[in-house]
């Protein structure tokens, strides 16, 4: 188990770009031992490549460290605990779903054991290329969280699964996070991770706009406006024109009211 | 390495591609030796498989590597390797044993298809262009597996280039089909340049069939040792390049 308030994860002033196009603009994050840390915003936020820099898959400045060891876009050995599920689940479809996991397991009693918590028992012997959304997305998480790492990178984890399945994996993620290991997972529904994060990090446009523990975050965004408009997606263009924070939650815009209601006139439907 | 090597076996072994591959050749030998009047120059040839393994080889070791990218498994693949060197020589090391052991198969089933399908069977110690049947059989073999590394090479290069599996696939049976008489072509059509030309890549591929068959240097114009290095530079060069922008392509 690791050491408690251990320093996991650490992101200094990084910056990323895709060709000359800066996409991350300036974060910095901190991550300790048993944290789970929810990156939350909408689609094209930034979180996907905020969570393939923290991997070394992408070009970067500022600084990267886990476990204290840095992380270049060449050297990767300071990942060597860390789990990760981004985009889509990395699966052999040749192979059955027990294969995929024994491809980067260490120990076969801790597969066993993951199997059966997500309740993959039933088809982990056929092969991958027959299995539903759902059953890919558990078995993307299960390969994640071999190893016992110490950090582990969800990107939308709870994309195809059932109402079952998603209870289930927030057990699971409190369960390990008990235990110690440090999570940053991804969503752009922020009731989806609020029961189990501890800390809210809020993006729009590639920047950090809210970065809080969760009961702080609970308690100073009691008063929100929550908007219904006609076009979400011209709304949240102006509001991140205009830096202003905003939550989708639901189909509903969640504003701050006290600094934003001006915005309740003309352009949005209360 | 090792760990690298051990995924990348794993995965070829588990792979249908690569059983495909074993069975494309056999049924092709076995075609060959029924549709031809097997002579010795069949038998020296493998009934074939000199001219079809690199044809497998360019298919398999695309599919091979194209699969990360279509499986976004090369997302887990570079995170969790300390380097994308590492990587890529193990796929280029899995690929290659696997040219290597369809050779070892063709020999052995040239030696089964001489014994089942020529009454009384082709002598082994026959003569054959200054060698005997069995040492030209290993010479175009060995000329094959020098050919492999040049179109390994090639294929990870292409892979990374093209992105497309099938577009390798053609381009890799186009060189196949016409890249001896392209390149021989171009240096009859043009003698004045055939101290260059001659040392094209297309003219590699003269390789499989120079080595017990001396007319050939003719249309090569290369002898057979320059032939072997120069396949090796560029099977070497080509693999370099394909690390070049494997290394830097985005994932």
């Amino acid at each position: 188990m690791n050491q408690v308030n251990e320093r996991i994860l650490e992101v200094s002033n990084v910056n990323t770009y895709i060709g000359k196009s800066k996409i991350i603009k300036n974060i910095s994050l901190k991550i300790k031992t048993g944290e789970i840390v929810g990156l939350i915003g909408p689609n094209g936020a930034g979180k996907t490549t905020i969570m393939k820099t923290i991997l070394g898959l992408t070009k970067f400045t500022g600084s990267i460290t886990v476990g204290k060891r840095p992380i270049t876009e060449t050297s990767h050995r300071a990942l060597a605990r860390v789990g990760a599920l981004i985009e889509h689940p990395a699966i052999y479809p040749f192979l059955t779903g027990r294969q995929n996991l024994e491809l980067y397991a260490r120990d076969k009693r801790d597969l066993t054991q993951l199997v059966s918590t997500l309740q993959m028992d039933s088809y982990i012997n056929n092969k991958a290329k027959g299995y539903s959304l759902g059953m890919k997305q558990k078995l993307g998480i299960a390969i994640a969280l071999l190893n016992h790492p110490q950090l582990v990178i969800l990107d939308e984890p709870m994309n195809g699964l059932d109402i079952e399945a998603t209870i289930g994996v927030r057990k699971l993620i409190k369960r390990y996070a008990d235990q110690g290991t440090a999570f940053l997972i991804s969503s752009h529904i922020l009731s989806e991770l609020q029961k189990i994060m501890t800390q809210v990090v809020l993006i729009t446009s590639g920047k950090i706009i809210v970065n809080q523990p969760i009961e702080e975050f609970n308690k100073t965004s009691k008063q929100k406006y929550k908007v219904l408009t006609e076009d979400n997606n011209r709304a949240m263009s102006l509001l991140q024109k205009e830096k202003i924070p905003f939550i989708l939650k639901n189909n509903f815009l969640v504003i701050d009211q006290k600094k934003h209601f001006c915005y309740s006139g003309s352009t949005f439907e209360k | 390495m090792g760990v690298s090597l051990k995924e990348e076996f794993y995965k070829f072994y588990h792979q249908k591609v690569a059983m495909y591959g074993v069975i494309t050749m056999l049924v092709l030998m076995v075609y060959s030796a029924l549709t031809t009047n097997i002579t010795k120059n069949t038998l020296a040839f493998g009934f074939g498989s000199v001219e079809w393994i690199p044809i497998i080889l360019i298919a398999v070791g695309s599919a091979f590597f194209a699969m990360e990218y279509s499986n976004n498994t090369i997302i887990m693949l570079i995170y969790k390797n300390s380097s994308k060197l590492k990587i890529y020589l193990a796929k280029l090391i899995v690929v290659f044993a696997y040219g290597f052991i369809l050779t070892i198969g063709a020999i052995l089933f040239t030696f089964i298809l001489n014994w089942l399908f020529v009454p009384g069977g082709f002598s082994w110690g026959a003569a054959f262009h200054a060698h005997t049947l069995r040492d030209a059989l290993m010479l175009n073999m060995f000329g094959e597996v020098i050919y492999s590394v040049f179109i390994i090479g090639l294929s990870f290069m292409l892979t990374m280039l093209v992105k497309i599996n099938a577009v390798v696939i053609c381009i890799g049976l186009a060189l196949a089909f016409f890249g001896a008489s392209l390149s021989a072509g171009l240096m009859s059509s043009l003698p004045s340049l055939v101290k260059i030309i001659k040392w094209n890549p297309l003219n590699m591929i003269f390789i499989s069939q120079q080595l017990t068959r001396s007319s050939i240097i003719l249309k090569s114009n290369l002898t057979n040792m320059q032939l072997i290095v120069t396949t090796l530079i560029y099977g070497i060069l080509f693999a370099i390049i394909g690390y070049y922008l494997f290394k830097n392509r985005r994932v």
